[in-house]
């Protein structure tokens, strides 16, 4: 278990409501969890529960089985990366190599094996030709992708992307989400991804919808975002192709080819 | 009326070998045009709007906006042209700063010379015609959701009753209910008051659900300027530019591809493909 919520409930001092109200989910080392909820909804909140920027209210917070509390949090959140929203909002080096190189030397590796792991995750993240730009000539997109490598130099077990596709094109979106599988696979990383964006979550293993603080809705992709009226009361929209499948599957009259259309859309859409 | 643009090239400077702009010819109406322009990051969508209302003047080839000649010299005057034509750009939230909401989407009348009691007026119509409630305008903008300071920044620039106006991707960031919201209230806005509405998007869904005539971009050429559904039935030209097809598009296509489904013109939206699936209007 890498990270486990129990009970946990948030508020900022002086305020009557809980931003996060009794909330408890784990996520397993290596999984890939995906946090649903609308503009407002306290997703971002968790992040920095997590991070150890915020202590909870009530209820606890266990880090590979030890309790997050003051004492531990620095060492804790060593193992820890986040790629933010602002892709503006993330840079130390004053070159994509510099960025990079940062997260390696805070871990005090030898030269040598420093450039050739800088080499390794520019290569990753597709940057290796952009190694000596200054990181505010490139475009949104490009900047994510080397905080991503900025994350794995730092070599964290977890990595966190809060909304961090929010203000990119599709095609940075697609980047981003297509290095989130790679990560999963090649590197064994444990994945938090927090977002609006219900596609980002269909290679979830888990997924948790947020409103009001509360989780409504827990459980697989295919669980979940086909769950209409709870989506939409949480401030969300289905896919156009879980939306289908729905309409399909409440139309009355016969539709030929009826299963093999269904089972087509959903193929279609996790392909997508 | 409205704006033409003629053989119209831009450079950043003389000596620059790129253009940013590269031999665009087009006009827009003044009145119910919904116009959405697409292309992919750095084709010259934002230098394009940024040329209607004179925040870039071309470097060669005409522009005229309503009665104005957009020429580099001293004596153009940019006010007229942008009472014709206001633009809204990306994360405008970011650029509110009057203590309140009304106060804030007064600014701009305040600011092309309407006394407070006029510019009062044109802020309160502005606001319910993008969907503020009165009891929201006496609050500070720094209390409201994201969805809703978007909604009153855009009032601002509705505020100066512009005959066209320019959004640089409007719904980016908001989520999806928010997203959905502010598309209606910019149709039905656009439907009560026949302004022209030109909008950059990235999102092909929003281009099949809404728009009359899409302009593509790419490299600084206007490549394409007519409507969505030949737009979209042309897939060598959408892979030679980059753009991408609508969600229920692919859908389509893939079904289609494992025989379960024939159509002759491709779905755009969810809507058309159910129609598709079930032969049927659907019953939403």
């Amino acid at each position: 278990m890498f990270i486990e919520f129990k009970d946990v409930s948030f508020k900022y001092y002086g305020n009557e409501q809980n931003i996060l109200n009794q909330l408890s989910f784990s996520v397993e080392k290596g999984s890939m969890l995906a946090i649903l909820g609308h503009n407002g909804s306290g997703k971002s909140t968790i992040a920095k529960l997590i991070m150890g920027l915020l202590e909870p209210t009530s209820g606890e917070i266990f880090i590979e089985g030890e309790k997050l509390n003051e004492k531990i949090v620095d060492t804790l959140r060593q193992k820890m990366g986040i790629i933010f929203q602002n892709p503006d909002n993330q840079f130390v080096g004053v070159t994509v190599k510099d960025d990079i190189a940062f997260g390696l030397e805070n871990h005090q590796i030898p030269r040598d094996e420093m450039i050739r792991k800088i080499d390794e995750f520019a290569k990753l993240v597709d940057m290796q030709d952009f190694l000596n730009e200054n990181p505010e000539n490139l475009s949104g997109g490009q900047k994510q992708r080397v905080a991503i490598a900025g994350a794995l130099a730092m070599d964290t077990d977890l990595i966190i992307f809060d909304e961090s596709t929010s203000m990119l094109d599709p095609k940075g979106t697609k980047e981003i989400n297509q290095m989130i599988q790679t990560l999963r696979k090649n590197y064994q990383k444990t994945i938090i991804t927090i977002t609006h964006n219900l596609e980002e979550a269909l290679n979830a293993d888990r997924v948790i919808v947020l409103n009001d603080g509360q989780i409504v809705l827990d459980g697989t992709p295919k669980e979940v975002l086909k769950e209409e009226a709870i989506l939409e009361a949480s401030g969300l929209k289905l896919i156009d192709g879980i939306s289908l499948i729905n309409m399909i599957q409440n139309y009355t009259i016969r539709i030929k080819n009826k299963e093999e259309i269904i089972q087509a859309l959903w193929e279609l859409t996790f392909k997508m | 009326m409205g704006i033409d643009f003629q053989n119209v090239e831009f450079k950043y400077s003389k000596k620059a070998s790129k253009k940013q702009l590269d031999n665009i010819n087009l006009h827009i109406d003044a009145q119910d045009e919904f116009i959405m322009i697409v292309g992919h990051t750095g084709s010259g969508k934002s230098t394009l709007v940024q040329h209607m209302n004179g925040l870039l003047l071309a470097s060669s080839g005409t522009i005229k906006v309503f009665d104005t000649n957009m020429i580099r010299s001293k004596k153009i005057k940019l006010k007229p042209v942008r009472e014709h034509v206001g633009l809204v750009f990306q994360f405008p939230e970011y650029q509110i700063f009057e203590s309140t909401v009304l106060e804030d989407i007064m600014f701009g009348p305040k600011n092309f010379g309407k006394t407070k009691d006029e510019a009062r007026e044109l802020a309160i119509k502005a606001a319910h015609l993008i969907g503020i409630k009165d009891d929201i305008l006496e609050r500070s903008p720094f209390t409201l959701s994201g969805g809703q300071m978007r909604r009153v920044a855009i009032a601002g620039a509705l505020a100066i009753d512009p005959d066209i106006l320019i959004l640089d991707e409007p719904t980016v960031g908001l989520d999806p209910k928010g997203k959905e919201e502010l598309m209606n209230l910019l149709v039905r806005m656009h439907e009560e008051t026949h302004k022209t509405i030109i909008m950059i998007s990235h999102d092909m869904n929003i281009v099949a659900t809404l728009a009359k005539r899409v302009l593509v971009m790419d490299k600084g050429k206007l490549v394409y300027d007519g409507n969505k559904e030949n737009l979209f039935q042309n897939q060598t030209f959408l892979k030679t530019h980059n753009l991408d097809l609508p969600t229920a598009s692919i859908l389509a296509m893939g079904l289609k591809e494992k025989g379960l489904i024939t159509y002759g013109k491709l779905p755009l939206t969810k809507e058309e493909l159910f129609q598709v699936i079930t032969g049927d209007i659907p019953n939403e």
